[in-house]
């Protein structure tokens, strides 16, 4: 099997370059991730652990054929994978919950496993499981783009290798967000607090 | 007691301690004809009668025998919540306006208060443009209210307060003498009278000549002003980031002093919350019990001015009662007026209204 390297989309020109020959655009992905990261941030203590997962993949999954079917793209349940297919490029994107996203040294990690279904939409079992910066050449005539979204807002829409349960490599690896410059719990402030200290003048006749 | 009894001060009194006519008549033992014949001034009441009336209305005697009344015109009155409210304490609300203005003339009489420094923006039709230009004739720009009582009383509002315990009268303001006045409902949360207050100020420059009975046109405008008053535009694009959830409302609410509802709301209309995410924020806040109330919410803001007069007051060994003998008000009145604007803590209990004769 030919390997190829992992090809990293990081810089906005190249990113909206490939993201408009995808026919999907950065603005209506990251709206599907803050979707999902404000669903995850309605579990409280008293749902169930998994809650602020679910509640993401639910919402994100909505989210996302909520922005782009229409024109391009339809629902598609196939496989078992809830998506958005594409016909003309014969292309699905899905949600998937990950450990971390956008880190060149780590493969992001699906938080739930993926099954066979996944596993044969996006290429097989590749030779070099463990090395995440080579992956199968593919030659299927069907891709399967994932929107990875991290529990601290990081998305990518990255094409991975499903094997044994979870992603092993990437094929293209596009870094739409890294989460941290928008953290929603930060408000940008700076120096300019307040202003009060009034002090109404009351004076006696 | 030379003088004669007005019947202008006993619908004053009846309508403060909400009754109709009837009710009056019933509780004091008199026919109706009675109490309409007193407010029409074709009776002078016998001190049997005068004694029925004090026993239910609970105001001092001398009350009913001081010259007229300031009456407020209702037609000039923005009312907050005005729809809601029924017509029995929409004029109890126009009665505490009305003391009110007594109140303020006593203190006026006593003590030189800043001037009103409003704009008059009748004309202006957009409500963010309103709010802009306020805040440049304040020179606050972008800046977050620290406190806006004192802002507001340092530009000369004359503020006090409602001590009606209702959740539909909220606050109203009118334009009397070209001073401008606020009545806010303390009962409410601080978030929520600080956002009363900033629409009525709306009100209060941007309806000054039209009739600012409510429409909703008029209420929507001092809504939309009160938003953009308290949240500009340009400090909130600033200041919030792009990604927005709940925390970020929890987060940001603190720096504009306002409820989770009102900024969810507004970064709504600053689009930088799409339609479908505001609705999900705010079940989930209403959830987190934001609908009802302001958990976790700030102190109340005070009033300096009253703080400064009643301290110089009671400097002078003048107390409240003092204050009260001298207007004919009953103490809870006027204790009302005043209600948790100069740091009164506990309101008086409904049914232990004291008289003073």
């Amino acid at each position: 099997m030919e390997l190829v390297e992992t090809k990293y989309l990081r810089e906005p020109w190249e990113i909206d370059q490939r993201l408009n020959q995808l026919q999907v655009t950065r603005r209506a992905l990251l709206e599907v991730r803050d979707v999902a990261m404000q669903e995850r941030a309605n579990a409280t203590t008293f749902h169930p652990t998994n809650a602020p997962g679910t509640f993401g993949y639910h919402h994100g999954t909505w989210a996302l054929r909520d922005r782009f079917v229409g024109e391009h793209w339809e629902i598609d349940r196939g496989d078992g994978i809830e998506a958005i297919w594409n016909d003309e490029l014969k292309t699905k994107i899905a949600f998937c919950n990950v450990d971390l996203a956008c880190h060149d040294d780590h493969v992001p990690k699906p938080r739930s496993e993926k099954g066979a279904g996944a596993e044969r939409a996006s290429s097989g079992t590749p030779l070099f499981g463990t090395l995440p910066q080579y992956a199968p050449r593919q030659t299927e005539s069907s891709k399967l783009y994932y929107l990875m979204v991290d529990p601290d807002g990081a998305v990518e829409l990255t094409r991975p290798i499903v094997s044994g349960g979870t992603f092993t490599a990437a094929v293209e690896r596009i870094y739409l967000s890294r989460g941290e410059d928008d953290d929603p719990g930060v408000l940008r402030e700076d120096d300019r607090g307040p202003v009060d200290n009034f002090d109404p003048q009351v004076v006696r006749k | 007691m030379d003088k004669k009894f007005n019947p202008r001060r006993l619908s004053l009194a009846r309508k403060r301690r909400r009754l109709t006519a009837k009710g009056l008549a019933e509780q004091a033992d008199l026919a109706i004809d009675t109490i309409s014949r007193l407010e029409n001034g074709g009776n002078e009441p016998d001190d049997a009668t005068i004694e029925k009336l004090l026993r239910v209305l609970h105001f001092p005697k001398s009350f009913f025998f001081d010259q007229d009344p300031q009456e407020i015109d209702t037609g000039a009155v923005s009312f907050r919540s005005f729809s809601k409210m029924s017509a029995k304490e929409r004029d109890a609300a126009i009665s505490a306006g009305s003391l009110g203005l007594q109140l303020s003339a006593w203190v006026e009489e006593r003590f030189a208060l800043p001037q009103p420094k409003l704009l008059d923006l009748s004309y202006e039709t957009d409500p963010e443009v309103a709010a802009y230009s306020i805040r440049q004739s304040w020179s606050i720009g972008e800046r977050p209210i620290g406190n806006l009582m004192g802002l507001l009383e340092t530009k000369g509002l004359r503020i006090f307060s409602l001590s009606e315990d209702t959740a539909t009268v909220n606050a109203f303001s009118f334009w009397r003498d070209d001073k401008p006045f606020i009545f806010l409902n303390n009962f409410k949360t601080a978030e929520s009278s600080i956002f009363d207050a900033a629409h009525e100020l709306g009100h209060l420059i941007m309806h000054k000549h039209g009739d600012p009975k409510e429409t909703r046109s008029a209420e929507r405008e001092a809504n939309q002003f009160a938003s953009a008053f308290l949240m500009p535009a340009k400090d909130v694009r600033a200041t919030v980031p792009r990604r927005i959830t709940i925390d970020t409302i929890l987060t940001a609410k603190k720096r504009w002093r306002i409820s989770a509802m009102a900024m969810a709301h507004r970064l709504n209309s600053l689009k930088l919350l799409s339609d479908w995410q505001y609705k999900s924020i705010c079940i989930e806040l209403g959830k987190r019990g934001f609908r009802s109330g302001e958990p976790g919410g700030i102190a109340r803001e005070t009033s300096v001015v009253w703080r400064k007069v009643l301290t110089q007051l009671w400097s002078e060994k003048t107390t409240k009662n003092d204050i009260a003998v001298e207007l004919h008000l009953p103490l809870d009145e006027l204790e009302g007026l005043i209600w948790n604007l100069a740091g009164v803590q506990q309101s008086p209990r409904t049914g232990e209204i004291r008289a003073v004769t």
